[in-house]
């Protein structure tokens, strides 16, 4: 393999990335999976051994009976090549082999998960990457009996992934655009780089002359922008398009040529798509490289490209939406693979790209979740090690860092879509007190967040406080409920501040700014499957908020919309019962207010509230 | 601490299979038994070790063998610029870079300030291999 496939189903392109459509024979309908994952805990020393153990802790400490049910093998369990062309077991880690794994776990009336990457291997290095062999691996699975499956995105071929080649960015970036003319039909009509339109996000303008001493404009950073750090906001536009806008006297055929500049760098790559039009109306006229340039700076103008044009107005896009289309079409390849091997069967695929092609764009067409940003940790646990994980960072590695971009990010997860996985729970790690882990866990039942346990359950008793965390079954029950719909921000204390309007890209809305600055409490608002709704007042501060947070129904209601099914009840009722989930208090309110003070650092107030008649 | 007999020039590269016995004394078998090799080590155990395998090996053999607990607070290597290209080296290049076991590079020119980076992908000589391994010796565990 020399080069990402041929797209030919318009289903897997960037324009049906909005239609709602998921692909062929891929099960909609799940919960976030819930479970027990190796890598917090163990990293890629998980083994056999330690896997039952949390298999039986698991039915010990009846987390099973409050849903969770995955056991998932992450990295570091198979042997470093294939064997025959298929997949095996590491034996010194895995001796009885996966299908007799799987055995013990279903025994124990657990499901049973693996992992594997879309690149050439996995990210501990082993050569087993699914690329090129979905079919006999997705087969392989199903003969393994695995009903849950972790995808990474090491050594990727087609993007600079995490060990890939840099020089992938190549297929993820067009060149450098100079200049672009259009002729036929007597028509000659020729667009510098200023006569273009930059749309989208990330792309730039840039004048020639500090590289080249000509004075000159072209576009660069004609891509999707990587979205593995916490730089961006998850919300609007990922990519950047330079688009011409055409004015032909008749429909016809028309020539179209590009001058540019080829790079094999992040925002100078080699790759060009050229369509005609928006969305799935959209005509792909041409889709692969260039020929290469001598270097960046050195353009050229290109074989011509064919394209048809319809009288009056007309719409040019020269992009690349490679980085997505390429991540895309291997999770697809796999998802056939499972449909080849049986199409009945149901399997939970989990993405994780580290938010780097941006998935919440085209995650749900195949997957389940997909995860939004680089890893929570990398201070992992061993064997007798927790392993460190932390409230606040810079980086993504932290319980605020992870959420602060989530919690935007509500309206593209939902039950008939999947789940925004802002990586596994840190609970039991060193570095964050039970304040911090209560909190974490309600975060993540009220993003509806996949609930993978990442310690070493060996170390857990029923009753202490890390079991209640995790085994309380009122935030469980928000995660979990059939109504799946991820909960919003309603209101930021961020608001307050004078700095709120340079904080918002467009429009400065609680549900759609990111924001890094975690001295703030924010408050999140849940529709439940019953009628009611949750609110949850959380303090991400490491200071306490001494004063009120007061947010009113009616501002409720309106972020909401009407994916709050007692709609009118709530807005007619004059009182509502509210049920604290942490200290299980139960109170009756009069009036339209919620107000929270003296909310301790790092802590939160989470309610249930069903409005009543008084 | 076992040291090799390998015969190789202070200027080489050194290998995969070469570092292993250099510092566990092991083979590669026998030091995947115990935990301190990635199956990706095992494919390449002829080919010059990369920094990050050396500094992922270190780390594991200082954990393991040694018991040397790890440093709790790794945000000080963020001055590596590439600290997280590697998303699973992360801890590993933290760890015995903060420890002064593995220097990062400085690279000037590029930006106003020198730029300091752990340079992942780079190969260690058998030199910088043995004073990996004096610095090691010279921590108190």
């Amino acid at each position: 393999m020399d080069r990402p496939v041929v797209i030919t189903d318009k289903a897997a392109r960037f324009d049906s990335f909005k239609n709602g459509e998921v692909l062929a024979g891929k099960k909609k309908g799940r919960l976030p999976a819930m479970g027990w994952n190796s890598w917090n805990a163990f990293g890629s020393g998980n083994t056999e051994a330690l896997t039952k153990d949390m298999a039986d802790k698991i039915v010990e400490l009846g987390l099973d009976k409050l849903g969770y049910k995955y056991v998932v093998l992450d990295d570091g369990c198979y042997k470093p090549e294939r064997v025959e062309g298929l997949l095996s077991n590491e034996e010194v880690k895995f001796p009885s082999g996966f299908k007799a794994l799987a055995d013990y776990i279903h025994g124990k009336g657990l499901k049973f998960g693996m992992y594997n990457d879309i690149g050439t291997n996995l990210c501990a290095g082993a050569a087993v990457g699914t690329c090129g062999h979905e079919t006999v691996d997705a087969k392989t699975y199903f003969d393994w009996d695995v009903d849950f499956i972790k995808v990474d995105n090491c050594y990727y071929l087609w993007d600079n992934a995490t060990f890939s080649n840099a020089e992938n960015a190549k297929y993820t970036y067009a060149p450098n655009i100079k200049s672009a003319v259009v002729s036929g039909e007597g028509l000659e009509v020729e667009f510098t780089a200023a006569d273009m339109e930059l749309t989208g996000k990330g792309g730039k303008r840039k004048n020639a002359e500090e590289i080249t001493g000509e004075n000159f404009e072209y576009i660069t950073n004609i891509g999707t922008f990587d979205g593995t750090g916490p730089d961006h906001s998850p919300v609007g536009a990922m990519s950047a398009e330079a688009v011409l806008n055409v004015y032909v006297p008749v429909s016809g055929e028309y020539e179209l040529t590009v001058e540019y500049a080829t790079g094999k760098e992040p925002g100078i790559g080699s790759w060009l798509q050229v369509a005609v039009g928006y969305n799935e109306k959209s005509n792909v006229v041409y889709d692969d490289f260039v020929e290469e340039t001598a270097d960046t700076m050195s353009f050229k103008v290109s074989q011509p490209i064919k394209v048809k044009l319809n009288e009056g107005e007309n719409v040019i896009r020269l992009m690349n939406h490679r980085r997505q289309e390429n991540t895309l079409a291997s999770y697809a390849a796999l998802h056939e693979g499972f449909m080849k091997a049986d199409p009945e069967r149901d399997i939970v695929l989990s993405i994780c790209e580290w938010g780097k092609t941006q998935p919440q764009n085209w995650g749900y067409k195949v997957g389940d979740s997909w995860r939004i940003l680089n890893d929570i940790t990398f201070q992992v646990g061993s064997d007798g090690d927790p392993g460190k994980g932390a409230w606040a960072s810079d980086y993504t590695t932290s319980v605020c860092a992870q959420y602060n971009k989530a919690v935007i990010m509500d309206e593209f997860a939902g039950l008939y879509k999947g789940w925004n996985d802002p990586d596994m729970l840190m609970i039991g790690m060193n570095g964050l007190d039970n304040t911090m882990c209560r909190t974490h866990m309600t975060m993540w039942c009220l993003m509806n967040s996949p609930l993978m346990l990442g310690l070493d359950l060996r170390k857990v008793t029923k009753g202490d406080e890390i079991y209640e965390i995790i085994s309380n079954e009122d935030v469980i029950a928000l995660n979990q409920d059939a109504l799946g719909i991820q909960a919003k921000r309603v209101y930021t204390t961020f608001e307050e501040r004078d700095c709120w309007n340079d904080n918002c890209e467009d429009v400065c809305r609680p549900d759609k700014c990111y924001i890094r600055d975690n001295d703030r409490v924010d408050v999140l608002a849940k529709p439940l499957k019953n009628g009611n709704f949750a609110i949850s007042f959380i303090n991400l501060s490491d200071t306490e908020r001494v004063k009120p947070v007061t947010v009113d129904k009616y501002r409720i209601l309106s972020y909401l919309g009407d994916k709050v099914i007692n709609r009118e009840e709530i807005r007619k009722a004059n009182a509502v019962e509210v049920y604290n989930v942490w200290t299980k208090k139960r109170t009756h309110l009069r009036g339209e207010e919620f107000s929270v003070s003296n909310i301790p650092p790092h802590d939160n107030v989470t309610l249930i509230v069903t409005p009543i008649e008084e | 601490m076992r040291k090799a007999k390998a015969m190789i020039k202070a200027n080489e590269f050194i290998t995969v299979g070469e570092f292993v016995n250099l510092l566990t004394g092991l083979d590669m078998k026998s030091a995947r038994d115990k935990g301190l090799l990635e199956a990706a080590d095992e494919l390449s155990w002829k080919e010059p070790i990369k920094r990050r395998s050396a500094a992922r090996i270190l780390h594991e053999y200082m954990k393991k063998e040694l018991g040397i607990k790890d440093l709790p607070d790794i945000s000080t290597a963020e001055e590596l610029k590439d600290l997280y290209d590697c998303r699973i080296c992360v801890n590993h290049i933290a760890q015995v870079y903060l420890r002064c076991i593995m220097d990062g590079v400085t690279i000037k020119g590029i930006s106003e300030k020198p730029l300091k980076i752990f340079d992942g992908k780079g190969h260690l000589t058998k030199e910088e291999a043995d004073e990996i391994i004096r610095r090691l010796e010279s921590i108190p565990h």
